[in-house]
């Protein structure tokens, strides 16, 4: 019925999907699998009609099909749950479920009581308890995802795409969503599942294409394969036997404990989650994304507060009320979101080296531009920066090299403790490679490093232990002859938690 | 409102494009001097008398005027976060209304005068900065509003009309001439130049201001305290407008309630003629100036051609937009 | 819970708590002749102009934009409205339908700048607010001209029994309670809610931010009518204090900056409150101005001075209501993920 053909996409220099094909049958329950930023949500919004794409076509029932805005994509029966959620806070729950296809009566004018009656229709064949006329804004995130594909069913889609919505329910909630799935493919519904969960897919799912890289790995039945052979289509590694993770930390305990974090608390994103990290180490922070990694790395700086736990940093017990703060006592953070949080896009290659320097300098000492010069000059000849020189807005280098005048931003001050947020995100290979010997020649001169990545080659490559984050919580630690994609992959995806998981 | 600075930053287009906009704004500046040549031609062409030493001289005299009031202005669109600074009209006027009243005239009162102008600026920002840092109030809204406030202070202070004139060495100075084409403000207008080139580019508040107006959220992550840097702006703007306004009765010899206002919209226009994004963390004071003089000889070509105050208003306005247009666009939310 | 829910979900209950807050104060200074339906009439009459800007505003700020431009649109209203009947003898209802068709036209104007050409409504409506004037001040350089006085006095009058005031403002009221019976009334606040979700949910952004800036046009031409027939001339500088009191009555009646909560009746509460507030100032100048020493003189300065000042309160008030419900981006988005730097 839908059919994809050899989509691709460029996001500026990122290559987010190139060949990636995908097909569809009524009836058909598929799942679009890969890692973190093989461009399944990418394929998603394009379905959606959120996204252009750059090349390839899509077919439905044979005709080539034009998307060209989210309204064409619903008025061809595609509807989509999304990830990100396509809710109006504002709104009530009603106007949520039928915004854009109101019944109309008398006039044109919107029959409110249709409305409801509509809405709470969807909401019974969900079975979800939620009072119709409550603000969206006001429900918690399993409720919100419930109503977003109550949304998506209430343009009587032929195709149903579900990006992720498992992840914030709870065990019953998804089991009562599948056995409305299944009567739904009974009638002709062919439906799309994205989820990390590998136990969601092997009970709901017909069938399965697994995108690496943006490009479509394999399109298999389920029924023919195991968790190891998606593992393999995912990752393009072979799964060694896994074993139980371990929670024990094997570290020498004679380098000085840096930084330690108890019983850390950040509101819905962080629960009880506690560290220790001594210097010269460099840890990994690996699992899905927002599984919380991103916050645990901010409350340390002092970028989003916490509510609970302790931090005690070079043997005093801190609270970071800014990141100023943070930076003033010697730590350093680079976020992986380089547009928004890493460079002065219009500003030179000289001003975002030296922006840490000159923020630790207060505000009226002057400045001698012919040292910034040979400084930056020095800087962009170690970091091998490619750039016409240094006074080159950022914007005209490339993203790997932007990035490099963001560590080198760091280099300059030294900081006790680095903190990466997803660094390499959209960095090329080779300005990786030479970012992660920064990092170690930094972690050899006494540096502690805590990095989080959303790339497993990345965090086995550079880390000396990782903690694995599942859903707030580190539920394995990483180190030594454990420290591998296997095992990672298995500990990020909650295949078998050690003790105390099941749903919480 | 919905006004997501960070989205007004160029997305990273392909490497051509890239260098293309960089050199488009690169070259701003040498544009809007081409743009300033090119009007005085004109000038010339409609009257003889435009291209005279001496009218070149009031008009850059003016401009310096323009120039000054726009200095605070600079500051503060650079700072970005939608920063405008729409009180500089008004801060202006009370400079001038202050001048005259403390001075009256005479030359041991310009001392008091120019501590107290500056304070009442000073303060004037530092509500603004309270307004949109604190209270979080648009910048653009915050400033109309106590622009308004100011204008009923002068009210009060003066009683509606003024009283007094500059003293007669600040006069002399606002008025002479080193050269005909040379006035003494001309002179003065370079040294601030100078002064505020040295602000934006030797120091490290002004390192921090271009940094925070690129992106305030990368430059708080590296431990940048963007709120002061920010809110200095405001008060820099005020006790630099408020100064403008002693220059202004400096030049005028007289002052009345608002004089200063007129001041307000080609203040803004003047600075991104000149080459600072409205975007923020771009631009520079030269460049401030040079829109100054476009605008001034925009003006006074106006006048030549008989255009009123509505025509001027109207103009101004269709220059911001298509300026805005070719600037400030929102990207599409389909990518 | 209830109760709660009911408080949640009004968003206007600032206007109306200060609004409640004003009339006692009101009624303390002036007695029980404010409840005469003379006292009742002349609040409306004055306060029409700046309640009709106010709703205007709202609607615009409920799409999540701004529009800067609607006291200098009043003005032209105004200008076209007294020069179309006083220099070219136009019939007064020609007139008047023609200044109103040139503020909805600006509102269009606005629309087209801000839903195509997507420039942010802040500094596209305060560019737009120049050239209006501008347009204003050719119409008519300088105050004068007049209103037939059976206009004027209607305009101050009874219409069955109740200020014809109340009447026009009723009947705008209604006309918007139909638009939001409408999917546009809907949309409009999708649209300043979450514009992301509302476009992902097949809603023409761009159609809806056209809409309310037209109906804003509108309900602005209106005010601008109703500022005629209050002030009975022309004046090229008349709607100056309205853009920036409208954004306060707005404020102050609930309704976020940021868009999709909040509503007209809160506003109509806001510029109610901001008129009985001078009102109130008025009245103690004009009883006590007199016993301080040195300020008799000019103490309709203090009295704008006063004003001003609480404007400003007005727009600073947002900081006490709740800012934007944030519940909903997912860490994909990042929203909210660093505090926002100011």
């Amino acid at each position: 019925m839908l059919q994809m053909l050899d989509i691709g996409k460029r996001f500026g220099a990122v290559t987010a999907l190139k060949n990636a094909s995908l097909s569809l049958m009524p009836g058909e329950i598929r799942a679009l699998l890969g890692a973190n930023g093989s461009g399944k949500s990418t394929l998603v919004k394009i379905l959606g009609g959120m996204v252009k794409l750059d090349s390839g076509n899509i077919l439905l029932d044979g005709k080539p099909l034009l998307i060209q805005s989210p309204r064409d994509s619903r008025q061809n029966a595609i509807a989509v749950a999304y990830q990100d959620l396509s809710l109006v806070p504002q709104l009530s729950v009603a106007d949520n479920i039928m915004l854009g296809r109101e019944p109309r009566g008398r006039a044109g004018l919107v029959e409110s009581a249709r409305v409801r009656q509509g809405a709470l229709e969807l909401l019974n064949r969900l079975q979800v308890e939620v009072d119709p006329d409550a603000l969206v804004s006001e429900l918690d995130t399993a409720t919100q995802s419930l109503v977003e594909v109550a949304k998506a069913l209430a343009w009587e889609p032929r195709m149903l795409v579900l990006d992720e919505v498992t992840a914030s329910l709870h065990h019953d909630q998804v089991q009562r969503l599948f056995a409305l799935l299944r009567g739904m493919r009974q009638s002709g519904l062919a439906i799309l599942f994205v989820s990390h969960r590998f136990d969601e897919v092997f009970s709901l799912c017909d069938t399965a294409t697994v995108l690496r890289g943006g490009e479509t790995m394999s399109a298999v039945s389920i029924s023919q394969v195991d968790y190891s052979d998606l593992i393999h289509a995912m990752t393009g590694k072979w799964p060694e036997k896994i074993r139980a993770a371990q929670l024990e930390s094997k570290l020498p305990k004679k380098r000085d404990i840096v930084l330690s974090l108890s019983n850390l608390h950040v509101q819905n994103k962080v629960k009880r989650v506690s560290l220790k990290v001594h210097s010269g180490e460099i840890v990994g922070l690996g699992g899905l994304q927002g599984q919380g990694q991103a916050e645990t790395l901010r409350a340390i700086f002092g970028a989003v507060s916490f509510s609970e736990g302790d931090m005690v940093f070079g043997g005093a017990p801190v609270k970071f009320r800014s990141p100023g703060d943070a930076v003033r006592q010697g730590i350093g953070f680079i976020s992986g979101d380089r547009e928004r949080e890493g460079v002065l896009p219009v500003r030179s290659v000289t001003e975002n080296l030296f922006l840490a320097k000159m923020a630790l300098k207060g505000f009226f000492s002057t400045i001698n531009s012919h040292w910034l010069f040979t400084g930056a000059k020095e800087t962009i000849r170690q970091l091998k920066i490619v750039a016409e020189g240094p006074d080159s807005p950022a914007n005209s280098l490339s993203g790997g090299n932007q990035q490099k005048l963001v560590v080198g931003r760091w280099l300059m001050v030294k900081p006790r403790l680095l903190l990466l947020d997803d660094p390499t995100k959209g960095v090329d290979i080779n300005a990786r490679r030479e970012i992660h010997q920064l990092l170690r020649q930094m972690a050899e001169h006494g540096t502690t490093i805590i990095i989080s990545s959303s790339d497993n080659e990345e965090l086995l490559d550079i880390a000396d232990r990782i903690l694995v984050f599942y859903e707030g919580k580190v539920v394995a630690e990483l180190c030594n002859d454990q420290k591998t994609e296997a095992q990672l992959v298995s500990a990020m995806l909650g295949v078998n938690r050690t003790s105390g998981g099941g749903d919480d | 409102m919905r006004f997501n600075f960070n989205n007004l930053n160029f997305k990273p287009g392909s490497g051509m494009q890239r260098n293309v906009m960089a050199a488009v704004r690169g070259n701003q500046m040498l544009m809007a001097l081409f743009i300033a040549l090119l009007l005085f031609v004109i000038g010339g062409f409609v009257s003889t008398n435009f291209l005279s030493l001496t009218n070149i001289g009031s008009i850059l005299s003016m401009a310096v005027l323009l120039g000054f009031v726009a200095a605070g202005q600079t500051l503060v669109v650079i700072s970005g976060g939608e920063g405008v600074d729409l009180s500089v009209g008004a801060a202006t006027s009370l400079g001038a209304v202050l001048a005259v009243e403390i001075m009256h005239g005479q030359n041991n009162a310009i001392i008091p005068a120019l501590i107290l102008i500056i304070a009442a600026g000073a303060l004037i920002g530092i509500l603004n900065a309270i307004g949109i840092i604190v209270a979080r109030v648009p910048p653009l809204v915050m400033t109309m509003a106590m622009a308004n406030v100011v204008t009923t202070v002068q009210l009060i202070y003066t009683n509606g009309t003024p009283t007094g004139h500059p003293a007669g060495l600040v006069a002399l100075i606002g008025s002479g001439r080193l050269l005909p084409v040379l006035p003494w403000l001309v002179v003065i207008g370079i040294l601030a130049m100078v002064l505020m080139q040295a602000l934006l580019r030797h120091t490290t508040y002004g390192y921090q201001l271009y940094a925070v107006g690129s992106n305030s959220n990368a430059s708080y992550l590296a431990g940048v305290r963007v709120s002061l840097i920010r809110g200095g702006a405001y008060v820099l703007s005020g006790m630099l407008s408020a100064m403008a306004g002693f220059w202004l009765i400096a030049y005028n010899n007289f002052a009345f309630v608002n004089m200063g206002v007129a001041y307000t919209l080609p203040s803004v226009a003047a600075v991104v003629i000149g080459g600072t994004s409205l975007a923020g963390g771009g631009g520079s004071y030269s460049g401030t100036m040079i829109g100054a003089i476009v605008l001034t000889v925009l003006g006074s070509l106006l006048v030549v051609l008989h255009t009123d105050e509505a025509g001027r208003q109207i103009i101004n306005g269709v220059v911001l937009i298509a300026l805005l247009a070719a600037y400030t666009r929102r990207p599409p939310i389909r990518q | 819970m209830r109760l709660w829910r009911l408080l949640r979900s009004a968003p206007a209950l600032p206007g109306y708590l200060l609004l409640t807050g004003a009339i006692i104060i009101n009624i303390l200074v002036q007695g029980p002749d404010f409840f005469s339906m003379d006292n009742f009439n002349s609040i409306f009459s004055v306060n029409a102009p700046l309640i009709m800007a106010a709703i205007a505003q709202t609607v615009v700020v409920l799409t999540g934009e701004i529009d800067l431009s609607i006291g200098s649109n009043m003005t032209l209203v105004n200008t076209i409205a007294i020069l179309l009947a006083n220099q070219y003898h136009w019939p007064v209802g020609g007139s008047w339908l023609t200044a109103l068709l040139a503020g909805t036209l600006v509102g269009v104007l606005n629309g087209l700048i801000v839903a195509y050409l997507r420039i942010p409504s802040l500094l596209a409506t305060f560019s737009t607010m120049s050239v209006v004037s501008g347009l204003a001040l050719w119409v008519l350089p300088k105050p004068g001209g007049t209103v037939p006085s059976e206009v004027y006095s209607a305009y101050g009058g009874y219409l069955v029994g109740l200020p014809t005031t109340v009447w026009i403002i009723a009947t705008v009221v209604a006309l918007w309670a139909i638009i939001s019976k409408y999917p546009i009334g809907k949309y409009i606040r999708a649209v300043g809610g979450r514009e992301r979700s509302a476009y992902a949910s097949g809603i023409r952004i761009e159609r809806v931010k056209l809409f309310a800036h037209t109906f804003s046009g509108f309900v602005t031409g209106l005010a601008g009518l109703c500022l005629t027939a209050l002030m009975a001339s022309g004046d090229p500088k008349i709607g100056l204090p309205f853009g920036l009191n409208s954004i306060a009555a707005v404020i102050l009646g609930g309704t976020i900056l940021s868009g999709g909560w909040g509503g007209i009746g809160g506003s109509i509460a806001g510029a109610l409150f901001l008129g009985l507030v001078s009102n109130i100032v008025f009245f103690l100048f004009n009883n006590f101005a007199g016993l301080i020493p040195g300020i008799g003189n000019v103490s309709s300065f203090y009295q704008q001075l006063l004003s001003n000042l609480i404007v400003i309160f007005g727009l600073a008030s947002a900081v006490f209501t709740p800012r934007k419900k944030n519940g909903i981006g997912l860490p994909k988005t990042r929203e909210g993920m660093t505090k926002d730097a100011v």
